[in-house]
């Protein structure tokens, strides 16, 4: 019996082709996959990059009226300014602070019957410390911001009001108290 | 070989092909976020542009009938929206209103009126207010309109004029400049007028105009009132001119009296004058007052008045040549004057040609008293110093005196001036 070389030859280059194109193709589908993944986390990351500062840059919020009320809190107070805010934007913002001259405002006052109280942040009456708030757009919405006693809003000379939004937008505006 | 070769390239493409495919997506897929983001900020852009070019005026404020009327004017080059006004009662405490304005729409250049006549606010001319305006791009004017009565002002009255001939009209003025920083409302003011030295009448008329409804700051308002005063000379009517907030002017109106100073009669009027109330005429010894009669021999007196002012017992001594002349009117060819020289005095018996006239002789008979002293003169004769009567044919006339004399103590004397003078204004009808 007469063994030829050329068949011995041609099985392990068989098997190292199907070797190599294994590896190849595993490999292959291993690095294609990490780059899609990469890519569709990229995607993601500028996608809410872009849409986070797309609204941010888009809303737009206006301190339409300042009335500082002297007996809003109390008899003769003199400590809640209440903020009209006016959404002139096209998406919804979220107001997450109120400060009057660089103090932060951690009380606001809500009254049952007052026009411009709010009806979407309870309680309905008495003091809350209910911000958030979301304002939709062309909507108006009024803060009774209450300074804690004994801080009063000044008197004649000006006092600064910053709003603040989710996004991180700030407004600012400044009225001078009776 | 071939066969090889082919598997790998194959196996290569498809890697490639994914690839290719997968960084294409992505690039595209940044592109569109990006051209989204671009969009957003130039959006945002022309939003913050917008609320820059938005410019308005409020060119008008009234409050008729206690209620707003303001008028706005677009002075941008964008449409405005008003979407709210506020107002705010500040003489009350903690007194907020807003209401929405719909409809507030006024395009590029044009003028939106009638804003705050449909809310239920009725302004009060005692209190102060806050009034603002906000628009749909949150833009804001705010403007005060103030109570008058807690307002001090700046107010200048005037009487044009101050010195009021008796029976005639004076003007006060009433100046108000708005030297606060707020739109006034309602200024009325209280006007009154009375006698404050001597009794003279002090008649106030209709103000124009009545009142002011709104006057912007820095603003002047102009009120006059006309007043009718009489009385006698140096009379005093005081106007007294009061504002809501208190502030309070006076202002005096003189009455004068029109006449002629004895002191200065000389120079006005002459320094002999004649009393043509004292004009007569006699045709028989009976003196008449008016100025027509029939032809024949006629005689005239009248009162001469010296207004020299010269003291010292100085006398106008009238001369001989003093005389009445009368022309005929109107005139004629030749027409001579017919004279009336002076006498004594004219008798009952006149026109008796011997004895009815009494002849101004001797010369500088009668003499008239300077500072005001007054003399009857008689008229008659045909010549100097002699008695015969004059014929005064048919005709209208008209004349003048001639006065001739001189300013001494004593008729004889000669250190005084001569004097001459005519007298117009005398007109006779002889039918």
């Amino acid at each position: 019996m007469k063994r030829t070389g050329s068949s011995h030859r041609g099985l392990s280059t068989i098997v190292t082709a199907g070797i190599m194109l294994s590896a190849v193709a595993v490999l292959g589908s291993a690095v294609v996959t990490w780059s899609n993944g990469n890519l569709k986390a990229f995607e993601m990351a500028l996608s809410n990059t872009a849409i986070s500062n797309t609204n941010k840059i888009t809303e737009s919020v206006a301190i339409e009226n300042i009335a500082f009320c002297s007996n809003c809190g109390s008899v003769n107070s003199k400590n809640v300014t209440n903020v009209t805010l006016t959404n002139t934007g096209t998406v919804s913002v979220k107001i997450t602070q109120i400060q009057l001259n660089s103090t932060a405002i951690t009380s606001y006052y809500y009254k049952n019957s007052y026009s411009y109280s709010s009806s979407s942040c309870p309680p309905p009456s008495g003091t809350s410390t209910c911000l958030p708030i979301t304002i939709p757009p062309k909507q108006s919405y009024t803060v009774s911001a209450s300074l804690k006693y004994p801080k009063t809003w000044g008197s004649q000379k000006p006092d600064t009001i910053t709003v603040t939004t989710a996004r991180g937008s700030i407004f600012t505006t400044q009225a001078a108290p009776p | 070989m071939k066969s090889r070769r082919a598997l790998s390239t194959v196996v290569g493409a498809v890697f490639a092909i994914i690839a290719l495919t997968s960084t294409v997506t992505y690039v595209s897929y940044s592109m569109g976020i990006l051209d989204n983001y671009n969009q957003s900020v130039l959006a945002k852009n022309q939003q913050l542009s917008d609320v820059n070019k938005e410019m308005f005026q409020v060119s008008s404020i009234t409050v008729p009938n206690n209620k707003l009327n303001i008028t706005v004017t677009n002075i941008g080059n964008i449409p405005i929206n008003f979407t709210k006004i506020w107002i705010q009662n500040t003489t009350a405490t903690d007194w907020v209103r807003s209401y929405t304005t719909a409809g507030s729409f006024v395009t590029a250049g044009g003028t939106l009126k009638n804003i705050g006549q449909n809310i239920p606010v009725y302004i009060n001319s005692a209190n102060s207010y806050n009034v603002k305006l906000v628009t749909s791009r949150g833009n804001t004017q705010q403007f005060t309109v103030n109570s008058i009565i807690s307002t001090k002002l700046n107010i200048q009255l005037y009487a044009f004029p101050s010195t009021v001939l008796s029976g005639f009209k004076s003007q006060i003025v009433l100046v108000v400049t708005n030297n606060s920083t707020g739109t006034l409302a309602n200024l009325t003011p209280a006007v009154s007028v009375s006698p404050t030295t001597g009794t003279p009448t002090c008649t106030l008329g209709v103000a124009s105009p009545s009142k002011v409804d709104t006057l912007l700051p820095g603003g002047t308002a102009v009120l006059s009132w006309p007043v009718t005063v009489s009385g006698s000379n140096n009379d005093v009517c005081t106007a007294t001119v009061q504002l809501p907030n208190g502030q309070t002017l006076q202002i005096p109106m003189t009455v004068t009296v029109v006449s002629l100073s004895s002191t200065t009669y000389s120079q006005s009027s002459g320094v002999v004058t004649l009393d043509y109330t004292s004009f007569r005429w006699t045709k028989n010894g009976q003196w008449n007052s008016d100025w027509q009669f029939n032809n024949g021999y006629v005689a005239f007196s009248m009162t001469l008045t010296n207004n020299n002012q010269t003291a010292g017992n100085y006398k106008l001594w009238l001369s001989q040549n003093t005389m009445l002349c009368l022309y005929l009117v109107p005139p004629t060819n030749n027409n001579v004057a017919t004279t009336f020289y002076a006498v004594k005095s004219v008798n009952a018996n006149f026109p008796d040609g011997s004895t009815g006239l009494t002849s101004y002789s001797p010369d500088y008979f009668q003499g008239i008293p300077n500072q005001g002293g007054s003399s009857t003169v008689y008229f008659g004769a045909t010549g100097k110093g002699n008695h015969t009567p004059v014929f005064l044919g048919a005709g209208t006339y008209m004349g003048f005196l001639v006065v001739y004399g001189k300013f001494t103590v004593n008729s004889g004397d000669n250190t005084g001036g001569n004097y001459a003078q005519t007298l117009p204004f005398i007109a006779v009808i002889s039918n």
